[in-house]
């Protein structure tokens, strides 16, 4: 790997973090959505019982 | 579905690939028939106990012979149909460019060029899509759909079949219904996001105003109004779009359900095995991708069709300056000779110039002078055949020029424009942009001519110093003095100079003009300017008012009178005196 | 379904009461299901576009507040491109690529716990495929950054050569390069259409069929582990027949999964590019102090001020003057010769590094903004309309101006007349910067925006814009009406036009050269009795020809 690549990269994971930054306010929200989606998801897997 | 046969002549063109592709694409779907089959067929043995060692062996290697020749097929097919629509898009994007580079100014005056690229970028993907993911599309939701109620039916139950597709066309119709709905949702909020483009847009040009009267929190708010604004719209599209999904999903439940239930029926009645209701329900799963194939075919086909008939809208223009037939294909030379009797642009109501009479010796110089808009450009523009008088005629040796070829009138003119023009490349490749193969030394002379050598070896790179936004900001007067430099590399007889000494000063001004009459010997020149310096050595000043000639003489013959020349003249000595800070020399 | 197969089929048992309850509860789990994961897409989304406005808001806030010399060096588009555009590319990440991913992981850890609750051992096999498919995705990743990048690099520059040569064509036509330009573009073309196959290729290697296999892999091998133990012994067919299905499901999520890795790549690099913008730090100069002094007189001094914009040359060299309050100075010169930088200065665009100014004794960089922005009336030579009306272009977005004051403001500088005649009077709606209005009438509404504010101090840059005459003289007797009563520095274009100036500062190269009233200046004889003479003469030439604006022949 070449270390522009690498650097690349880098720059890459904390642009990523600083994005799940902005996301952090909401995380009442996401909680909810996360919830329901694991309850949703989990009725449909249930299915095969 | 227009579309496919406007697209013929490429198919056929490139059938073999297309054929190829097909083939591969229909048998990637039916190999990937066979393994729901085959668990099938274990899953009954199981059942019955039969199932030995060996056979099993041989079930799981055939499944992962399918396995490898799937992974080819499907690798081939993409390969063929994808790269068959790429190569079309290229090919589309070559004749557009092709056509562009024939078309005449004319043209250019009434189209936009952020219009021109849209056809060159966004319709060419549209067509590019419809001509792969179209094909796609179409292939499999046929091939596939069929293929799997076939074997649905015939190879395991048909009753059960028809009972199990009952939902579907309630699918087809959800998700129609939705695709309208949300194309007009879709349509408000992009709508509401060019508002908030435009909310930016303004924004930033007023920056100066906004600051000054202290509006920076106004526009905030404003500012968070729309994106709220945005938020809403994206929001109800959200809704419609999260529909998708859940139906897609509790359609096909539905089906389950009645295959499982009918089919449970079936097995007690024994006529139909455990085994064949389990492979039965795998072919249901993969019924799901057909179906919406279908209603994404429809989608793709459509906008295709759109994209395409612009595209052919503008392939059919014709430019309209041609070589006419038996033109000569010589480079003219001699005395220039104009005897218009009007030039209207098209459109125009009124004409651009009218009664345009002079000529001018082989190496003589004319000077036309004028105040803007009154058809300097235009009486210059028409020597160059950008666009055609057709009332009236323009001679170089005392034949037409409609009469030569086009490309062998240019070879003869060089031509500084008024906006100035110059390409991202290096600034030796601008100077040399119509003579790639001069060296640097026949350049350098250019540039020196030109007097913008100094100001290029001062640059970091030189000569290689590229110009633009990539590289180095050049100021309006260098970038005048090396479109002139281009033009005097060509060492053409005609050179043409429309304002094109605008933004140097006047010494820089002086000393172009002398090395041109130093070096250009026996060779015609053309001065279109403001400023009256510009022309004052001319053979011949012609003074242009509203499209008309209204003056005419050298220098000195103008200045004895008072007019129009002699006035401006001696104000812009007074200005250039002022420029200097009010010190005489 | 499992227990339907299982313990119903198998057996052939069918009592009906069970049966009912089995298929009751599967349609009901269906429907709470779907109903339940529809909210929670919509959820997801909300929270996407929420985070988005909150970093859309931040941007723009934090453009707001930058110095003009960023928008000097900045091209606006693309700061409008970063606003917008990349934004929205990091929505795409939110919306589509978080929710996917967040969404295809909760159901994959769902089909898994299914599996083990199914059979553990047989789970755990399938469980060894997750690191291969982690390696599938790292690989494609690996290889479509590389790709795509090219691909993108490619198109932009096909776009760019095209647009050029667009804008460029009849320099290419009238120098005969047609061929060359087509063959140039040729080659660009096949390069991108080459890298566009590079991408086919690689999707139709990595891509769906890769997964395929995998799954292939996944089914030969619980088919192997049910084979085996149905030689041994008997098994659970629906138990087979749920794995068989949980694989099937497993791979859908996997392969949407794949699709948007690609949008996350696009979606980094426009991060990257608005946390460059947020992260710019050529702030707008900032108040200096806790006090907040008031202009109440509107005494301007400069003290030895020199400016320089980019820190080599000085537009600005050694400015020192003095405007009493109800004063009228004018700065006039030729162009370049630092009118505009004094302005600049005053109204605190930019920062005063060497020198002083002050306002009523009180240092410029002590006051608030607000106190600067509402005591300091700017009319500025390009009068920027907003859209909106023409009432809200007056009052701009200060609530504390009611209608009266408005009409009041247009009265005052006679704007009114023109608006009477509007259909729809002050609230005529104006378009994008006011095309509908002549340049007269919105320099006149720039003056009746300003005078809303009751400045202390008036600062003119005068239009040189050519309006019909009528409107001309309209425009001269508002902005004598403006100056009465005002401190104003008036940058002054038509040298007649400030005649009764108290003092008039001849600026060049920025420095003042002369300074002093009309008549001193004219008896001078020096650069600005030139001046005047020659503007003297230029409007006997002007007034011969009116008529200049035929169209322009391009």
């Amino acid at each position: 790997m070449t270390t522009a690549f690498k650097e690349e990269k880098i720059t890459s994971q904390r642009v990523f973090r600083r994005l799940l930054g902005y996301a952090v306010p909401h995380k009442k929200g996401l909680a909810y959505a996360f919830i329901m989606l694991i309850l949703g998801t989990g009725a449909t897997c249930s299915d095969r019982f | 579905m227009r579309l496919f046969l406007d697209l013929w002549w490429y198919f056929k063109q490139e059938k073999w690939k297309y054929l190829l592709g097909i083939i591969f694409l229909i048998s990637s779907s039916f190999l990937s028939m066979i393994p729901p089959y085959v668990v099938g067929l274990v899953v009954d043995e199981m059942r019955s106990g039969t199932l030995t060692g060996a056979v099993l062996a041989k079930w799981l290697l055939f499944l992962a012979a399918v396995g490898a020749v799937y992974y080819g097929t499907g690798y081939a097919w993409r390969q063929m149909i994808f790269g068959s629509a790429v190569r079309l898009s290229k090919l589309l994007r070559n004749k557009l460019f092709h056509l562009f580079t024939r078309l005449s100014p004319n043209f250019y005056h009434h189209r936009r060029i952020g219009d021109l690229m849209a056809h060159a970028t966004n319709d060419i993907r549209a067509v590019e899509d419809a001509a792969g993911d179209g094909i796609l599309t179409l292939v499999d939701s046929f091939t596939m759909g069929a293929m799997v109620i076939g074997a649905m039916a015939g190879l395991l139950n048909w009753k059960l079949t028809i009972i199990a597709l009952i939902p579907m066309p309630f699918m087809a119709w959800a998700t129609s219904k939705y695709g309208s709905m949300l194309h007009e949702r879709f349509h408000l909020a992009q709508q509401a996001f060019s508002d908030l483009n435009d909310k930016v847009q303004e924004n930033v040009s007023g920056m100066r105003v906004i600051k000054a009267f202290g509006q920076e929190e106004a526009e905030k708010r404003m500012f968070a109004a729309l994106s709220e604004d945005v938020v809403k719209k994206n929001i109800a599209v959200a809704k419609i779009d999260a529909l998708f999904d859940p139906t897609i999903t509790f359609i096909v439940a539905i089906s389950y359900f009645l295959s499982l239930t009918f089919g449970a029926v079936f097995v007690v009645h024994g006529t139909m095995t455990i085994g064949q209701l389990t492979s039965f329900t795998l072919y249901l799963g993969q019924l799901v991708w057909p179906m919406l194939a279908f209603g994404f075919l429809f989608n793709i086909v459509e906008r295709g069709r759109a994209s395409h008939d612009r595209i052919q809208t503008l392939l059919a223009e014709e430019p309209d300056i041609a070589d006419r037939e038996g033109a000569r294909d010589e480079v003219p030379s001699g005395k220039i000779t104009y005897n218009l009797n009007a030039f209207t642009y098209s459109g125009a109501a009124e004409p651009a110039l009218s009664d345009i009479r002079f000529e001018l010796e082989k190496g003589g110089t004319l000077g036309i002078v004028g105040k803007t808009g009154s058809g300097k450009t235009t009486l210059l523009k028409l020597l160059l055949r950008e666009f055609d008088a057709h009332d009236g005629a323009i001679a170089i040796g005392g034949v037409p020029i409609t009469e030569y070829k086009l490309a062998r009138l240019r070879e003869a003119i060089g031509y500084v424009p008024q906006d100035h023009f110059l390409f991202s490349a290096t600034i030796a490749e601008n100077i040399a942009f119509a003579k790639p193969g001069a060296t640097r030394a026949e350049i350098e002379e250019a540039a020196k001519l030109a007097c913008i050598h100094d100001d290029i070896l001062g640059f970091k790179d030189g000569y290689d110093t590229i110009v633009g936004e990539r590289g180095v900001t050049l100021s309006g007067g260098q970038k005048q003095r090396i479109s002139i430099a281009r033009a005097l590399l060509m060492d053409p007889e005609i050179l043409i100079l429309d304002d094109s000494l605008s933004a140097v000063d006047a010494d820089t001004e002086e000393a172009i003009l002398s090395a041109l009459k130093a070096t250009r010997r026996n060779k015609t020149t053309l001065i279109a300017a403001h400023r009256m310096s510009a022309v004052q050595h001319a053979d011949l000043i012609i003074v242009l008012e509203n499209g008309r000639i209204v003056d005419r003489g050298d220098h000195e013959t103008l200045m004895r009178g008072d007019n129009w020349y002699s006035a401006m003249y001696r104000r812009q000595q007074l200005e250039s005196l002022v420029a200097k800070g009010g010190v005489a020399e | 379904m499992k227990i339907f197969i299982d313990d119903y089929l198998a057996p052939r048992r069918f009592d009906p009461l069970p049966l009912t309850a089995l298929a009751v509860s599967f349609v009901l789990l269906y429907v709470v299901s779907v109903v339940l994961r529809y909210y929670s897409t919509i959820l997801f989304q909300k929270v996407a576009l929420k985070i988005v406005q909150q970093m859309r808001i931040d941007v723009f806030g934090k453009v707001q507040h930058l110095a003009l010399r960023f928008f000097d060096r900045t091209p606006g588009g693309s700061l409008v491109s970063r606003i917008t555009n990349d934004t929205e590319a990091i929505k795409d990440l939110f919306v589509n690529v978080l929710s996917t991913f967040l969404q295809s992981i909760v159901f994959m850890v769902g089909i898994f716990i299914g599996m083990f609750v199914l059979d553990v051992k047989i789970a755990a096999f399938c469980f060894l495929i997750t690191p291969l498919i982690i390696a599938q995705m790292a690989v494609y990743r690996h290889f479509s950054a590389k790709v795509y990048r090219t691909t993108r690099q490619k198109l932009s520059q096909l776009n760019a050569k095209l647009n050029e040569c667009l804008q460029g064509m009849n320099i290419i036509q009238a120098m005969r390069q047609e061929k060359r330009l087509r063959r140039e573009f040729g080659t660009i073309n096949q390069e991108h259409y080459l890298a566009e196959r590079g991408a086919i290729r690689l999707n139709s290697l990595l891509l769906r069929q890769a997964v395929y296999s995998v799954y292939l892999l996944a089914l030969i091998i619980v088919l192997a582990i049910f084979g085996v133990r149905s030689i041994g012994g008997v098994i659970e067919i629906g138990t087979l027949y749920a794995f068989v299905n949980y694989l099937d499901r497993f791979f859908e999520p996997i392969n949407s999964m794949m699709v948007q890795l690609t949008r996350f790549q696009q979606a980094i690099v426009s991060a990257e590019r608005v946390f460059g913008l947020l992260d710019e730090d050529d702030m707008a100069p900032q108040k200096i102090g806790h006090d907040h002094p008031e202009i109440r007189e509107g005494l301007i001094e400069f003290h030895d001020v020199s400016f320089s914009y980019d820190g080599k040359t000085d537009v600005l060299k050694h400015i020192s003057f003095v405007a009493r309050p109800g004063e009228t100075v004018a700065l006039v010169g030729h162009t370049g010769s630092g009118k505009s930088s004094i302005v600049n200065l005053l109204m605190r665009f930019y920062p005063v590094e060497r020198g002083r100014i002050t306002i009523d004794g009180v240092p410029l960089e002590r006051f608030d903004d607000k106190e600067l922005r509402k005591k300091i009336g700017l009319v500025l030579q390009d009068p920027f309309l907003f859209v909106g009306d023409i009432k809200s272009n007056i009052r701009l977005n200060n609530e504390e101006i009611s209608d009266e004051e408005v009409r009041r403001a247009a009265e005052f500088v006679q704007a009114d007349a023109f608006i009477q005649k509007l259909p729809k009077q002050y609230d005529e709606p104006i378009g994008e910067r006011g095309a509908t209005l002549s340049s007269g009438e919105r320099q006149l509404l720039s003056f009746a925006r300003t005078m809303a504010l009751q400045p202390k101090i008036l600062v003119l840059d005068e239009a040189t814009a050519s309006v019909d005459t009528e409107t001309e003289e309209a425009i001269q007797q508002a902005l004598k009406k403006m100056r009465k009563g005002r401190t104003t520095i008036a940058i002054a274009h038509r040298l007649s036009t400030i005649r009764d100036a108290d003092q008039i500062l001849v600026l060049h190269k920025g420095e003042i050269v002369e300074r002093g009233t009309h008549e001193e200046l004219i008896a001078k004889k020096g650069l600005y009795h030139k001046m005047y003479t020659l503007q003297q003469g230029e409007s006997d030439a002007l007034r011969e020809g009116e008529e200049e604006s035929a169209p322009a022949g391009r």
